[in-house]
């Protein structure tokens, strides 16, 4: 009888065999137990408090906190993402517009829905392009005081959120999402009435917004800015970008003027708008708005070599996220517009079927 | 049967399984040190499986996903929840795929309208899919440019020879490619070369614009800024009345607003550049020509008596101002050169 305690003896391949089935079967199990780890939640890392009494627990795609007495919603998005204007985010993917003491929420730490696509259609940012303000006088380029005012109530009435630039870019890039009814609000030029009129009322409603200078203009005159009152408007939130030196339209040769002549003076005006902002404001151009909205190919070309990260026409209409971003449409606001006309420039969704 | 147990386990238990174990219960995260609050009972926010289900039922698969998942970290033992999720992966790579695979056969049949269209639908579900992602913003996009492979003995010069030709154009390929427009370029590499639009643009007349703006200009009372744009619209419509009369009008206030700042030889400039017969441009012109004679001759006087007293560095200014004043002042040019002859002396023998 073979005693159980001694090895049975076997023969060498016999023995071989076994010994890769056992290697083998360890091998899949081991798989198995490392894919499995997929399927179920890791074990969750308990972050250390970041703020006094904060509880949270982080995964790789969000955060789970319990919102403490002094939180807010800026708050959260400023302490989680690094920007308090992200709070639309995290009231989005949490369905609140506040947030409680003890109210359990998610900062999602991705976003979720990039180009604002959907079955039905996807998402278009409106730009809107403004000129001159004045208390009462209205000129085609010209808005009034009150209408001004009316059409920014109307954005916050109405549910619409102003955004960045950046913010538009990094939208269009496919990087990131932004808030449903998202609007952009650009002024063109340098008039001093954007320092007298719309500043104060874009400071009071906290909206961003793009002021594109063309430097032959700042000048300090009786109706145009002077660099230090761009300079004060970069500093409290006003984005300040280029617009040329001499607001010539860039697609014309001028009379005489060689094609040499002509493509030195486009980088010319490219390029020294940028450099004289920067010089200025200690902030550098990265977006460019056409004088006349015009461009072409060349342009575009410079453009994009002296450095700007997207460019603006005066095309009317919305962008949805792959619209070229050396050729973003801009709708003009004029001094004439009703509030339905301007309502009509806010078109923030395009009905395509996804599905 | 207990002699056996052991040395079955030990077989059982191979070195690589021992190994995944341990690393299964270590996780893949890093191990804080904190230990969970033993009163708190994690919850998810209840929001969560209302949107994932909302999202499912509007057929926005990919944002359910991300609901779900969001879920399914808070309920990890939930055998429902990850066969949904499971299920809702297999879903979005068939859906996606068919898509793709229809919006390159629209591509390639140059139905850019439908491509698109099929191409977003890829994205709705998953917007990972980098190939969906580059036929939208690029392979679809407009092309401002031609791209050129280089080959051997390629400098800027043949290139714009032989793409816009003409070789003079070899500072634009060199300047947009970055690379030297006097060397021969190395061979392979990909330049982007702009299409060169020629031509006038349809739509929106050309000048229509800069008059606007330069009416804008002279409204605001900046006449400076007004007449470059004026004169800009001159030199391709020359026949435009309003912008020869906004051309004049500007430049004869701007005129007025430099001798207002005492600036007279540069308002001079202005309106010897208006004709002689516009408004009172002649007796102006007559005025400041009188005007800015007599500040030389008084520089002159001064410059002499500044020689005369040996500051040679004062004359030379004097005379130079003089000559700024009235260009064609009589003596002061030759007194001029003959003290800077002097100066330059002075000093090398210094």
């Amino acid at each position: 009888m073979h005693n159980p305690l001694e090895r049975r003896p076997t023969n060498s391949s016999s023995a071989s065999r076994k010994r890769w089935l056992w290697i083998a079967l360890g091998t899949v199990l081991s798989c198995l137990s490392v894919t499995g780890c997929d399927y179920l939640s890791p074990k969750p890392s308990i972050s250390p408090a970041e703020a006094p009494g904060r509880k949270s627990r982080r995964f790789p795609e969000f955060v789970a906190v319990v919102a403490g007495p002094q939180d807010s919603l800026s708050s959260l998005a400023g302490e989680y993402l690094g920007d308090s204007s992200l709070a639309w985010f995290i009231a989005d993917v949490n369905g609140v517009t506040q947030v409680a003491p003890g109210m359990d929420l998610i900062i999602p730490l991705k976003p979720y829905d990039r180009g604002g696509l959907a079955p039905e259609g996807l998402q278009t940012v409106p730009v809107l392009c403004y000129h001159k303000f004045s208390e009462t006088d209205v000129d085609r380029m010209t808005l009034s005081r009150r209408a001004f005012e009316e059409q920014m109530r109307f954005l916050k009435d109405r549910g619409y959120r102003v955004i960045r630039l950046d913010q538009l870019l990094d939208f269009m890039e496919f990087k990131t999402q932004i808030p449903k009814k998202s609007v952009v609000i650009t002024i063109d030029d340098g008039w001093r009435s954007t320092y007298d009129i719309a500043y104060p009322i874009l400071k009071q409603y906290e909206y961003p917004a793009t002021l594109f200078v063309y430097t032959d203009l700042i000048v300090g005159g009786s109706n145009t800015l002077n660099w230090d009152h761009v300079r004060e408007m970069s500093r409290n939130g006003m984005d300040v970008q280029a617009h040329s030196k001499t607001h010539r339209d860039l697609t014309k040769n001028l009379n005489r003027e060689s094609f040499k002549e002509y493509f030195e003076a486009i980088k010319s005006e490219l390029a020294d708008s940028a450099v004289i902002i920067q010089h200025n404001t200690d902030k550098k151009p990265t977006y460019f708005a056409y004088p006349y909205g015009e461009t072409s190919s060349l342009i575009v070309a410079i453009a994009r070599k002296v450095g700007y990260r997207g460019a603006f026409t005066v095309e009317r209409g919305g962008n949805p996220f792959f619209t070229d971003v050396y050729r973003i449409r801009r709708s003009m606001i004029y001094g004439a517009f009703s509030l339905q006309d301007f309502e009509r420039n806010l078109k923030t969704f395009t009905a395509l079927s996804l599905r | 049967m207990p002699v056996r147990l052991p040395l079955f386990i030990a077989r059982c238990i191979s070195p690589w399984l021992l190994l995944a174990v341990l690393s299964a219960c270590t996780g893949s995260a890093p191990q804080e040190t904190h230990p969970l609050p033993a009163e708190k009972v994690w919850s998810m926010p209840k929001e969560c499986p209302s949107r994932a289900q909302d999202y499912e039922r509007a057929g926005d698969l990919g944002k359910a996903l991300y609901f779900w998942e969001i879920v399914a970290r808070f309920q990890p033992e939930d055998r429902e929840i990850s066969e949904k999720i499971r299920t809702l992966r297999d879903t979005i790579r068939v859906k996606a795929e068919e898509h793709y695979v229809k919006g390159v056969h629209y591509f390639q049949h140059n139905d850019v309208r439908r491509a698109r269209k099929e191409f977003l639908s890829v994205l709705l579900y998953d917007p990972e899919h980098e190939l969906a992602l580059d036929y939208v913003r690029t392979k679809l996009a407009k092309k401002d440019y031609a791209l050129y492979e280089t080959k051997r003995g390629d400098t800027p010069e043949t290139i714009a020879e032989e793409h816009y030709g003409e070789q003079g154009m070899a500072y634009l390929v060199a300047y947009l490619n970055d690379v030297d427009e006097q060397r021969e370029i190395d061979a392979g590499l990909t330049l982007k070369l702009p299409v060169i639009e020629r031509g006038t643009r349809e739509g929106r007349r050309p000048t229509e614009g800069m008059l606007e703006m330069a009416r804008a200009l002279y409204a605001a009372g900046e006449y400076q800024q007004a007449v470059p744009l004026a004169k800009g619209v001159l030199t391709q419509d020359p026949a435009n009345k309003e912008a020869t009369e906004l051309l004049r009008a500007s430049a004869y206030e701007a005129g007025r607003k430099l001798i207002r700042e005492e600036q007279y030889v540069e308002a001079l400039q202005v309106f010897k550049g208006l004709p002689p017969e516009y408004r009172d441009v002649r007796q102006i012109v007559q005025i400041l020509v009188k005007n800015l004679q007599h500040q030389a001759d008084d520089q002159y006087k001064n410059g002499v008596s500044y020689y005369a007293a040996g500051e040679l560095d004062k004359a030379i200014e004097a005379w130079n101002e003089t000559l700024r004043l009235n260009p064609s002042h009589p003596q002061a040019g030759q007194d001029l050169k003959k003290a800077n002859l002097l100066r330059d002396k002075l000093n090398k023998g210094q």
